[in-house]
């Protein structure tokens, strides 16, 4: 899996420097094993939300490459019609993808406060970043969890910089699992997918057994830059970047771990990469080869079970048909 | 709300409006929203003499200022004259800037649909229609009677913005014009081309259609003139 998110990541660059893609692209390569762990650690029953760095997500929530490529090419094939973009992917219990910095927490808050309601033992995983778990709407959320023990658990993917900001620079206390005061947590390494996958259980069952939110920080890195925008090397230096790579590149541990135990040989992980290129290939072809989504549908989805209604166009004269 | 004792002398400035592909979270034209308050002054530059003239104004002013600067607009470069060069250059808050003398039509528009209503003068003066186009510089405090001085001399309005149609910058001009002298010199009633009334979709040929382009504005100029 981790494998899959890593060259879909990495075809996703070049098709935006190929300009195929547009606008904003948050790639999470580095990353690999917080959202392949965290899925492992979790049923498909519960909820995950997060910001724009989302496609490892939305692909580990149950999309196919193929649906990601083409909704970050624009196309009718791609998981939002072509109408969301990078930023706006959503899935059964995966509710994005959202744009504004820690906009998400109060919803992930929200949305545990519905599992607690519904009462079928299903937890929230709520993640942010580094940069956005120094909002104030966080604190806010991390409040309301607490007092109320939602089954709500609190994740900040600490990749280390903030854009273009290091965390010593942005934050008063870098200990981002203390940062939910109240709320117990803990500092996971973000780049070992078993730690990961442990980690999320224990918060899991926390939370199932009523105990309340959780807080998990998980220590981790981008190789790329902030966005597709933002070369990433005016902030740290390529001898950082480099030595991630060689040292703690979380595809790269798994493998050694599971070829020295005897888990798997060289050449069945060989086969495994083989089997990954040509899904991103193929899904790469259907992305850019996928026509955009008809002119005609352009107002609808607008709301949701709704009879259809006129939308307004540039001027009075442009209409378009909304339906549901 | 303190009686005159305390005031704010601060300036928002960044970009507002639709940008290149950045979908619904990040194409909001908020025009509207801060210029519906009292107490705000809002300021929406076009070029860069507009930038420049707008933001030393803006900074100047006790009052709490918001400049809503437009992303494509940053890249593009402009002639600039040499009075707007020197370091007192003000533009005035609260004042239009007439862009293009015109006698047929008034054109209103605010930051980028400004360059858009520029084309479409000069499309349509090839088929002897003449624009006024007026570059509103100021949202809040609206400079109404600019605008309503042009339309007593040519008796058609277009509004043009990048924000939604409903309860926007082109209705309060229409709503103002109907309640000052100008409604009496109207032939024709006001029109306004505005952004499709949608969350900005992502795909490209979506989003083309979201952002009134030059061909809307010169479809509504000609609906208007009933060419």
């Amino acid at each position: 899996m981790m494998q899959t998110v890593r060259r879909m990541e990495l075809k996703a660059d070049q098709l935006y420097k190929q300009k195929i893609i547009r606008g904003f692209c948050h790639l999470c390569d580095g990353q690999e094993a917080c959202c392949v762990g965290m899925e492992a650690g979790i049923n498909p029953t519960d909820h995950l939300i997060t910001a724009y760095r989302a496609h490892g997500f939305t692909f580990t929530r149950g999309l196919s490459v193929r649906e990601i490529l083409a909704e970050l090419t624009g196309r009718r094939g791609g998981c939002a019609k072509g109408k969301g973009g990078s930023m706006h992917m959503y899935a059964k219990n995966f509710y994005g993808g959202n744009g504004i910095v820690g906009a998400q927490v109060p919803l992930g808050a929200g949305i545990a406060l519905a599992c607690k309601y519904n009462g079928k033992d299903e937890v929230c995983l709520t993640l942010y970043g580094d940069g956005a778990a120094n909002q104030g709407q966080i604190f806010e959320a991390y409040n309301m969890a607490a007092l109320w023990k939602l089954p709500c658990i609190f994740i900040c993917e600490n990749n280390r910089y903030g854009m273009g900001t290091s965390v010593e620079r942005a934050a008063a206390s870098t200990d981002y699992y203390k940062r939910g005061d109240f709320i117990p947590g803990m500092r996971v390494d973000g780049m070992d997918v078993l730690c990961v996958r442990e980690a999320t259980k224990f918060a899991a069952a926390h939370c199932r057994a009523g105990k309340g939110p959780i807080l998990m920080e998980l220590q981790t890195y981008r190789y790329h830059g902030h966005s597709m925008s933002d070369p990433g090397v005016s902030y740290r230096t390529r001898e950082e970047i480099q030595e991630v790579r060689s040292k703690s590149d979380p595809i790269m541990l798994l493998k050694d771990r599971m070829v020295n135990s005897n888990l798997a040989s060289v050449e069945e992980l060989k086969e495994i990469d083989v089997e990954v290129r040509k899904e991103i290939e193929d899904a790469a072809q259907f992305a850019t080869a996928d026509p955009e989504p008809p002119l005609e549908e352009l107002g609808y989805h607008i709301y949701s079970n709704e009879p259809p209604f006129e939308v307004r166009g540039a001027n009075q004269w442009i209409k378009f048909k909304s339906i549901s | 709300m303190s009686g005159g004792l305390q005031n704010v002398p601060i300036v928002f400035r960044g970009p507002n409006g639709a940008s290149a592909g950045v979908a619904a979270q990040h194409s909001q034209c908020f025009a509207a929203w801060y210029g519906h308050c009292p107490g705000l002054k809002v300021v929406s530059p076009w070029n860069a003499e507009d930038a420049k003239g707008l933001i030393k104004s803006a900074i100047r002013d006790n009052n709490p200022v918001v400049m809503l600067e437009n992303e494509l607009m940053y890249g593009v470069a402009f002639e600039f004259p040499q009075e707007a060069q020197s370091k007192d250059f003000l533009i005035p808050i609260g004042k239009a800037k007439i862009e293009r003398q015109g006698t047929h039509i008034t054109v209103v528009a605010h930051s980028r649909p400004v360059g858009h209503c520029v084309e479409a003068a000069a499309v349509l003066a090839k088929e002897g229609i003449e624009c006024e186009v007026i570059n509103m510089r100021t949202i809040r405090p609206m400079d109404i009677e600019t605008i309503e001085a042009s339309v007593m001399k040519t008796n058609h309005l277009v509004t043009v913005e990048g924000g939604w149609p409903q309860f926007g910058v082109g209705a309060e001009i229409c709503a103002r014009i109907m309640e000052g002298p100008a409604f009496n010199f109207l032939d024709a009633p006001a029109v306004r081309v505005t952004g499709t009334d949608v969350p900005m979709p992502y795909a490209k040929i979506l989003e083309d259609n979201c952002v009134p382009q030059v061909k809307d504005i010169i479809f509504a100029i000609k609906k208007t003139l009933n060419i």
